[in-house]
C-alpha cells in the first residue's frame, strides 16, 4: 500500500489503515525519538505515545497529494513533542542542537544540500550514527539495516523486498550516499557524546 | 567509504527495541481514539462538545484537582466492593482487592460484583459483568455490557450498543437495557442528528435492536460451541454472499474480534490447513480463548500449547469451560495451564474461589484455596474436593480410581 492509499484509508476510518500505520510506523518512529531523547527508553515511550495520539486526532490535517510521506509527518508531529520535551526538562543544549541538525538533516533529504564527495569527518558516535540512520526514509534504513547489520546478499534482498537486483543495488547506494552526505551535513552540530 | 566501513559505522548504533508491553497498550489506546473517529464519521456525527456555562469557581477547583493528580501521577483508585473484579496491567489480568490502588484503563466486573473507580476527572461505579475501559486523555469510558454509575464534567461515555452520552453530573448507565437515568446535572446525546439534553431526574432510553458494533474489546461474541470456523468457512467457501446480511454479519463479527483484513487471510489460512480433526479440536478452544480474551497472536500461541499440553478429557473441560464460561473463568483456565498442567492443577469451582492443587508426592498434595494451604493425602483430598474438580486433575495421579 503506497503512502497515498494509506492517507485516503486512513481518512476514510478503515480498521486495516490503522493496523497498517501502526505496524509500518511503529518501530522507526521509536528509534527515530529514541536517539533524540538521548537514549532514554521513559522520556522516547512518552514522545511515542504523545505522536501517535495525535496522529490519530489529526488524521484529516494530512494530505493525500502525491509525494506526501506518513513517516516524515510523523516525524514532524515528534519533533515538535520532543521539543516540548527539553523544555520542559530544561534540556536547551539538546533543543538547540536537535533544531539544528534537523534542519540540516531536511536539506539533505531534499536534496538541497551541496553534493559533496568528501569522506564525511570526524568520529561516528553511536548517537550520531543514530539519529542520521532514524532520520533517512523508510526504504533506505531498510536496505542498510539488511545489508550491512544483518549481512543479507543484494540477492536476497531483491527476493525479501519484491525488486529486481538492479534496483536494490541502486537504491543501495543512494541510501549509502544519503547517510554519508547527512552525516557530513550535521557533523559540525554534533558534540553532544 | 568501502562495504566494510560502512558495517563498521553502522554497527556502533546500538539495535533499538520497544518495550513490548508500551507497543501494546498504545496500540490499544491509538487504536481506541481512531475507532471513535470512524464511529463518528460512519453515524455522520458531528463534534459532539457542548458549549456550558461552568461556575468558575468550580472550574478552578477542577483544574486545581487536575493538575495534583497529573503531578502526582496517579490514574486513580479502583477498589472492589464485592466479587471479583479484574484489572488489566500490560497483557495480564490481575484481581483487584478492596483497597487496591492500580494504574489500570481496563476492568472487568463480574456478574454480580461492583467495584468502584476514583480517577481524575471522574468517579465511577461499575456493577454486573461490566467491561469498562478509561481514556483519561480523551475523557471518555467505553463500555461493554454492565451497569456503570459515572460522575463526572464533560465526560463522555460510550454504551455498548454503540450510543454515547456526555455527562455533565451524575448518571447511571445500563448497557443492559439502554437506559440511561440522570441522577445530578445534565447529560447529552445525539437523537437523530440532534443534540438533546436531558437534566436531572430525566431519562434517556436508547433501542438496544438499533444497536452497531461496540467498539470494546470482545469478551465473548460467539455462541457456546460455536467456533470461528463456523462462521467464516460458509463465507470463504462462497456459500453465503459478503453482501447479504448474513454474510455482513460474519465479517462484522469478525472485525468485531479485533480482526483486520490479514488477520481474516491468516484465519482462512488456518481452517483451510486444518483437515485433521485433532488439530481442528485442539484450534476451536484456542481460538476462543483468543478471541473471548480480546487477544493478540502471543495470546493465540500460549492458548495453542496450553491446550497441546493437557490431554483429550482435560480438554474437553477447558473447552467446556470456556464455552460457558463467564471471562474471569477463561482466565482461570489460561492462569491453570500457565502452571504447566497437569504438575499442578488450578480449578475454579466458582466464582472467586480458587484451589491450586500441587503433587508433592505419591501421597501428598497441597491444596491453596482462598489464601488457606494444607496438605492432604489421597484419600482426602478425593473426599474434600468436588468430584468434579478431581477429575480435572491429571489422571496419572490416579485420584480418579476407585477404591
Amino acid at each position: 500500500m503506497t503512502d497515498q492509499e494509506l492517507v485516503r484509508q486512513l481518512k476514510s476510518g478503515g480498521p486495516e489503515a490503522f493496523q497498517e500505520m501502526y505496524d509500518r510506523f511503529f518501530d522507526p518512529l521509536y528509534r527515530f525519538c529514541h536517539h533524540r531523547t538521548g537514549n532514554h527508553h521513559p522520556d522516547t515511550e512518552d514522545v511515542v505515545g504523545e505522536t501517535f495520539m495525535t496522529a490519530v486526532r489529526k488524521i484529516d490535517e494530512l494530505s493525500d497529494a502525491e509525494g506526501t510521506k506518513v513517516f516524515n509527518w510523523l516525524a514532524s508531529i515528534a519533533r515538535f513533542k520532543l521539543l516540548e520535551l527539553y523544555r520542559k526538562r530544561n534540556r536547551q543544549e539538546m533543543e538547540r542542537h536537535f533544531s539544528s541538525f534537523d534542519d540540516a538533516l531536511e536539506d539533505v533529504l531534499e536534496g538541497r544540500a551541496a553534493e559533496t564527495d568528501e569522506e564525511p569527518e570526524g568520529a561516528f558516535t553511536p548517537q550520531s550514527v543514530g539519529v542520521v540512520l532514524s532520520s533517512l526514509p523508510d526504504d533506505y534504513q531498510r536496505v542498510l539495516s539488511d545489508k550491512y547489520l544483518k549481512g543479507l546478499s543484494v540477492k536476497e534482498m531483491s527476493q525479501r523486498i519484491g525488486k529486481s537486483d538492479k534496483a536494490v543495488e541502486s537504491l543501495l547506494t543512494r541510501a549509502r550516499d544519503a547517510f554519508r552526505r547527512a552525516h557530513a551535513s550535521i557533523h559540525t552540530e554534533l558534540r553532544l557524546s | 567509504m568501502n562495504d566494510d566501513m560502512f558495517k563498521k559505522i553502522l554497527s556502533t548504533s546500538p539495535a533499538v527495541q520497544a518495550d513490548g508491553d508500551f507497543r501494546a497498550r498504545l496500540r490499544r489506546e491509538a487504536q481506541a481514539v481512531y475507532a471513535r473517529r470512524t464511529r463518528a464519521l460512519r453515524i455522520g456525527g458531528l463534534p459532539r462538545r457542548v458549549v456550558t456555562f461552568v461556575p468558575w469557581g468550580f472550574a478552578a477547583a477542577a483544574s486545581v484537582l487536575a493538575i495534583f493528580f497529573h503531578l502526582q501521577g496517579d490514574t486513580g483508585m479502583i477498589r472492589s466492593l464485592e466479587g471479583a473484579t479484574l484489572a488489566r496491567q500490560g497483557d495480564e489480568w490481575i484481581r483487584v482487592g478492596p483497597k487496591d490502588k492500580l494504574m489500570s484503563n481496563e476492568l472487568y466486573v463480574a456478574p454480580g460484583a461492583r467495584s468502584e473507580v476514583n480517577r481524575a476527572g471522574v468517579k465511577a461505579l461499575l456493577e454486573d459483568d461490566c467491561h469498562a475501559n478509561f481514556n483519561d486523555a480523551e475523557r471518555t469510558l467505553q463500555l461493554d455490557g454492565g451497569v456503570a454509575e459515572v460522575e463526572g464534567k464533560d465526560y463522555r461515555v460510550g454504551l455498548s450498543n454503540g450510543e454515547e452520552v456526555e455527562i455533565n453530573g451524575r448518571a447511571k448507565v445500563d448497557c443492559r437495557t439502554g437506559l440511561v437515568v440522570v441522577i445530578k446535572g445534565s447529560v447529552s446525546h445525539n437523537n437523530a442528528g440532534q443534540r438533546r439534553q436531558v437534566h436531572a431526574g430525566g431519562k434517556v432510553e436508547f433501542q438496544l435492536s438499533r444497536k452497531s458494533a461496540p467498539q470494546a474489546p470482545l469478551l465473548l461474541k460467539l455462541a457456546p460451541g460455536q467456533s470461528l470456523g463456523d462462521i467464516l468457512t460458509p463465507l470463504a467457501e462462497g456459500k453465503v454472499e459478503p453482501m447479504s446480511r448474513d454474510g455482513q454479519e460474519r465479517i462484522q463479527i469478525f472485525t468485531r474480534l479485533g480482526g483486520s483484513e490479514q488477520d481474516l487471510r491468516a484465519a482462512f489460512m488456518l481452517l483451510d490447513g486444518l483437515k485433521d480433526t485433532n488439530r481442528l479440536k485442539t484450534l476451536d478452544p484456542a481460538i476462543q480463548i483468543y478471541y473471548r480474551l480480546g487477544g493478540n497472536k502471543d495470546k493465540l500461541g500460549a492458548a495453542l500449547n496450553i491446550l497441546k499440553s493437557v490431554d483429550d478429557a482435560q480438554r474437553a473441560k477447558i473447552w467446556q469451560a470456556v464455552s460457558q464460561a463467564p471471562i474471569n473463568k477463561v482466565l482461570a483456565a489460561e492462569q491453570a495451564v500457565a502452571r504447566k498442567l497437569p504438575a499442578a492443577v488450578k480449578v475454579l469451582s466458582s466464582l472467586g474461589v480458587e484451589y491450586l492443587v500441587e503433587r508433592l508426592s505419591a501421597d501428598s498434595f497441597q491444596v491453596t484455596r482462598s489464601g488457606r494451604t494444607d496438605v492432604w493425602n489421597a484419600q482426602t483430598l478425593k473426599h474434600e474436593l468436588d468430584p468434579d474438580l478431581v477429575s480435572c486433575l491429571p489422571p496419572e495421579w490416579k485420584l480418579g480410581q476407585s477404591e
